[in-house]
């Protein structure tokens, strides 16, 4: 924590408004932890430990010598396994593409001093506004006729629609830039693809990491446009699995594979953002503003 | 942020391990082992040149009827050398993945569902096509062919043809409908002949802590049990379907269905509470820890409650029984409900031999006992065991004097399921929950349908 | 100046290469596709291997009578504005403490983490949350209970909107939190500190400072909230029904609706209705945005 000056009578003032406001955020704040703690605790119950010992440490696998029995469950049987090497490849690929494809886009539409431009980049940002149901009926038909309802449709799918959201994200980012550096490389004689790579990007780095996370959370959690493309198992992604699996494990009582399967859906995004949170931040901070 | 690291060692570790096998646990009865171990019998029909199919099921791999399935398949590709492509879908593949893929040429060869979903979301659009010559095939016990083995009512009803008049399923599951209850705790339970000896035991059944009836209520096609069940007593087979088929909705003033409602209506007070803000298969489980003593529902609950009871690590040595509702005062239809899951072979299938002759050796009596062996369900053949917890409703099955009537009497499929969710199901949840009178339940159910009809062209 | 000049040249002939590839993308896969569901809304189409035919405006009317479309519309509308009202009053209030809080950076963290929650992992865990059973409440009804309170049937079709906004308010203001602390972090503090001196209470504060100097961003959030609420569809799907099949319709989404008659039907699916829907959920979602810009349109203030 940086210093902080000291302060003033006045803010000591009780203030019923910021009372509440500092209850309301702890109690959050506790919530979310009980949630998480919930989730971790109960990958690791039996259905009946889950259900009337919410609180309490899982026992029953661990004294049965199987603790990992839930996250075996959910692996082998309800095809988690193989949902995970698919989704870490989609996803990966399909955020760095995004990401490879956008920020050239977005450097151009800022820094090239192009006229219409400013038109041209709130024309891509409209198309955060279309809903995935708005398009995914003709996406589908189309597809299919090229034989691309699976994974590979999929893939150019979440790259498509990745888009706006990313180019207007990384617009920001260009935009905040300073002109010197760019003016002294041209001046040096760098061309400006040259420019482009080895200045302009390095230089935005913190918008293409955020850009690649927020892009890799939203397609990691996508459920809509994977249960319509996949139909192949060994294609299903990990949210595409929970779905189908969430309706089995209802008939099954298999709560402790679900929950498995949920915290494998959701512990590994949320490593991602506890290495990354503060990329997150400051990137939603300039991506938002101006 | 120390609390952070821990977690995430915790699950790095979990990671790691989960992906090497460590026993688990095994709920498999014997006859389950006896069944996975037996040997694969031959198959009657062999597949002359398809060296592949595939089959799109509605089953997940570890649901008991997808292990089952799951040894035919293996079977199979032993005996014929065909290989089969199996997807385990679950239950909604058929309209999240097999209803969009009939706008391509990429279908499966093989899908199953019950038939009336089936003839809602595939016939209808003319996706299927015949399995009359499946019938004809030998499933490998001698002569003996698909036709031989089917119990006629699970073939010959009207809802299984499509419009040239052929069969489209081949059936190998039989679902039935009824009122269950755990013999070992809600004793002397003898079927009730009239609606008031029902509400008498489900009164006598109450205690302070014991509901009579449980029921998950987030699903509208369990709660449409109740009235269709009476109203089928009075008007029979088809009768509802052709008052819900009216488009001026005055079919529902009949006296009849009038009396229906008010039957339906007297059940409320004996729901349990919370049964309207239920989340499945939270009540049926309530059912199963005996915080109820009765709950209708399908074939298939003795099944998932004995899962649930077994994962719960209860002592499984329950039985249940079932009744059926008795005949309402003025009734003159003494029906039992039925429903058939099969096997559909789609119109674009590229390997309909193969599919078709996969479907046949399912029915071979040593692949199907897995179904009430392992998967504890009814069978369309006559031949084999009957799970104890099913004997009496096989019996009302079997009972010639019953009238045999499609699930819902077919209502599920009207105007491709939109009847339901838009006309009855909204209206039978408020009658259900006491916003509606009988008679308001009718005469919405009137007006609405009236609007439905009119607005569907 | 001549090297600038020239690379500014240059670069203007890599404009094209540069923006081609996205914008190509962005045509064959957004806006053809729009276009195309807008053609497909006018004709009659189950979707099923048969092929759409004109119907005219006949998937309006059918939609306008439809109970379950205004169910789906009006439920639409609660969650854009209650939803984000109450997720906007609670990222304010926060913003208030979290600016001068010890540790408050951790909890910044710790309120975004639902965001991060994929929606169907939301949903069910929320099922748990708001279960309603005698002897064995779920998490919410048993806090409630145990302050004396009585426990609330909240998944019943007529309360499920409300829990759904509620749980949309809880799982959304992390990301809106984030959001607006960044504004406010750029806020320069003598303007604070001057105020303090001068004995303002928070709230004096909030509307003379926070306020005017975040509008901007306010503004994109606005919009940004107005997207997403819009498209809602896993958490009420999974949350309101058994996971598997539809929930009552009392309890639908525009998203709801559109799946219900395509992917998710029971029966036969109603691809032309559902294009209708989609119709007017872009015509909804405009309607919103340009609204909001309207509303939230005034000088930029300097600082």
């Amino acid at each position: 924590m940086a210093y902080k000056p000291k302060p003033a009578p006045g803010s000591r003032r009780f203030s019923p408004l910021k009372f509440i406001g500092t209850v309301v955020v702890w109690l959050v704040t506790a919530f979310n932890l009980l949630v998480l703690y919930w989730l971790i605790a109960a990958a690791f119950k039996t259905p009946i430990e889950i259900f009337t010992k919410p609180f309490a440490l899982p026992y029953t696998w661990f004294q049965r010598g199987v603790p990992f029995r839930n996250f075996e469950y959910a692996w082998n049987q309800a095809g988690f396994g193989e949902a995970v090497v698919s989704t870490v490849l989609l996803v990966g690929l399909a955020t760095v593409v995004t990401v490879a494809i956008s920020a050239p886009a977005a450097y151009a539409l800022t820094r090239f001093g192009v006229r219409g431009a400013g038109g041209l980049t709130n024309v891509i940002a409209v198309g955060m506004g279309v809903p995935f149901q708005t398009v995914v009926i003709p996406l589908f038909v189309v597809l299919s006729k090229v034989h691309l309802d699976n994974i590979y449709g999929l893939f150019i799918v979440y790259v498509a629609l990745s888009i706006p959201f990313t180019v207007f994200l990384l617009t920001g980012f260009f935009r905040s830039l300073p002109d010197e550096l760019e003016e002294a490389a041209a001046i040096d004689g760098a061309s400006a693809t040259r420019t482009f790579f080895s200045v302009m990007l390095p230089l935005a780095r913190g918008g293409l990491i955020t850009a690649l996370i927020l892009n890799a959370i939203g397609l990691w959690n996508e459920t809509l446009l994977a249960i319509v493309f996949l139909k192949d198992q060994a294609e299903f992604t990990l949210s595409r699995a929970l779905f189908t699996f969430y309706g089995a494990a209802s008939y099954q009582s298999e709560y402790g594979g679900l929950i498995a399967g949920v915290a494998l859906v959701v512990l590994p995004m949320l490593l991602l953002y506890v290495v990354l949170a503060r990329q997150i931040i400051t990137g939603l901070t300039l991506g938002s503003g101006k | 942020m120390p609390v952070k690291r821990t977690m995430a060692v915790t699950l790095a570790v979990g990671l790691v391990v989960a992906g090497c096998g460590t026993g688990t646990y095994d709920p498999e009865t014997p006859e389950a082992k006896a069944y996975f171990a037996a040997p694969c019998p031959e198959p009657g029909v062999k597949p002359a040149s398809d060296k592949e199919f595939t089959y799109w099921s509605m089953w997940t791999k570890d649901e008991p009827q997808g292990k089952v399935l799951g040894k035919a398949v293996r079977c199979f590709q032993e005996k014929t050398g065909v290989k089969v492509k199996v997807q385990w879908l679950g239950r909604k593949g058929y309209s999240q993945n097999l209803g969009p893929a009939l706008n391509t040429d990429n279908v499966p060869d093989l899908f199953d569902q019950d038939v009336t979903k089936v003839a809602a979301a595939i016939v209808t659009p003319g996706g299927t096509q015949s399995v009359e010559d499946v019938y004809a095939m030998k499933v490998g016990e001698g002569d003996k062919t698909v036709r031989d083995v089917l119990s006629p009512s699970s073939i010959d009803f009207p809802q299984n043809k499509d419009k040239d008049g052929n069969n489209f399923l081949v059936p190998y599951e039989t679902l039935s409908s009824a009122w269950w209850f755990n013999r070992d705790q809600t004793k002397n339970v003898q079927q009730p002949k009239t609606m008031a000896e029902l509400y008498s035991l489900f009164q006598s059944s109450q205690t302070k802590d014991r509901s009579a009836v449980s029921q998950d209520g987030d699903i509208s096609f369990y709660n449409m049990y109740f009235f269709t069940q009476l109203a089928e007593r009075f008007t029979g087979a088809g009768g509802l379907y052709a008052a819900a088929s009216d488009r001026s909705g005055q079919s529902w003033r009949n006296p009849g269905l009038l009396k229906a409602a008010e039957e339906t209506a007297k059940l409320r007070p004996f729901f349990i509470d919370g049964w309207d803000a239920a989340k499945f298969p939270q009540n049926q489980q309530r059912w199963a820890d005996g915080d109820a003593s009765f709950l209708y529902l399908g074939s298939w609950a003795p099944s998932e409650v004995r899962e649930y009871l077994t994962k719960q690590g209860v002592d499984t040595k329950v039985t249940f029984g079932s009744f059926q509702f008795p005949m309402p005062e003025g009734a003159t239809h003494d029906i039992v409900e039925q429903i058939t899951i099969g096997f559909g072979v789609t119109k674009k299938a590229k390997h309909p031999e193969a599919a078709k002759a996969f479907a046949a050796y399912f029915l071979n009596k040593e692949l199907l006992r897995g179904i009430p062996d392992v998967a504890s369900n009814l069978v369309p053949r006559p031949d084999v065991d009957v799970p104890e917890d099913l004997k009496s409703l096989k019996a009302v099955l079997d009972d010639p004097a019953k009238e045999h009537v499609l699930q819902y009497d077919g209502l599920e499929s009207l105007a491709g399921g939109r009847w339901t969710t838009d006309v009855f199901d909204p209206a039978n949840l408020a009658l259900l929950k006491g916003q509606l009178t009988p008679q308001q339940f009718i005469d919405r159910l009137a007006s609405t349908q009236a609007t439905f009809w009119r607005n569907q062209g | 100046m001549g090297a600038i000049a020239a690379h500014v040249g240059r670069k203007r002939r890599l404009f094209l290469p540069f923006l081609v590839p996205a914008m190509a993308l962005y045509v064959a896969f957004l806006v053809l596709p729009t276009l195309a569901t807008v053609v497909l809304s006018f004709t009659k189409w189950a979707g099923a291997g048969d092929t759409p035919k004109p119907n005219g405006v006949g998937n309006y009317q059918q939609l306008l009578n439809s109970e379950a479309f205004q169910f789906s519309f009006v439920n639409t509308l609660i969650y854009v504005f209650a939803g984000g009202v109450g997720t906007f009053v609670l990222a304010f209030l926060f913003t208030m403490v979290l600016r001068d809080m010890r540790g408050g950076k951790v909890v910044r963290a710790i309120l975004f983490f639902p965001n991060i929650v994929a929606p169907v992992a939301l949903g069910m865990f929320l099922g748990f949350v708001f279960k309603y059973q005698p002897h064995k409440q779920g998490l919410a009804n048993f806090i409630l209970t145990e302050l004396g309170g009585t426990a609330q049937k909240f998944l019943a079709p007529d309360n499920v909107t409300w829990v759904v906004t509620a749980s949309l308010i809880w799982a959304s203001s992390g990301f809106f939190i984030t959001i607006l602390m960044a504004a406010v972090d750029n806020i320069p503090p003598y303007l604070y500190e001057d105020s303090d001196l001068a004995g303002a209470s928070p709230w004096q504060k909030f509307t003379n400072i926070t306020l005017p100097l975040t509008w901007d961003v306010i503004g994109v959030a606005g919009v940004l909230w107005t997207i997403n609420a819009l498209k809602i569809f896993e958490l009420v799907f999974v949350l309101a029904g058994p996971g598997t099949y539809s929930p009552p319709n009392r309890a639908w989404t525009l998203g709801i609706f559109v799946f219900d008659r395509t992917f998710g039907s029971n029966g036969t699916p109603d691809f032309g209705a559902a294009c209708a829907c989609a119709v007017a959920m872009i015509v909804l979602v405009s309607v919103l945005v340009v609204a909001l810009r309207r509303l939230m349109r005034r000088d930029a203030l300097q600082y």
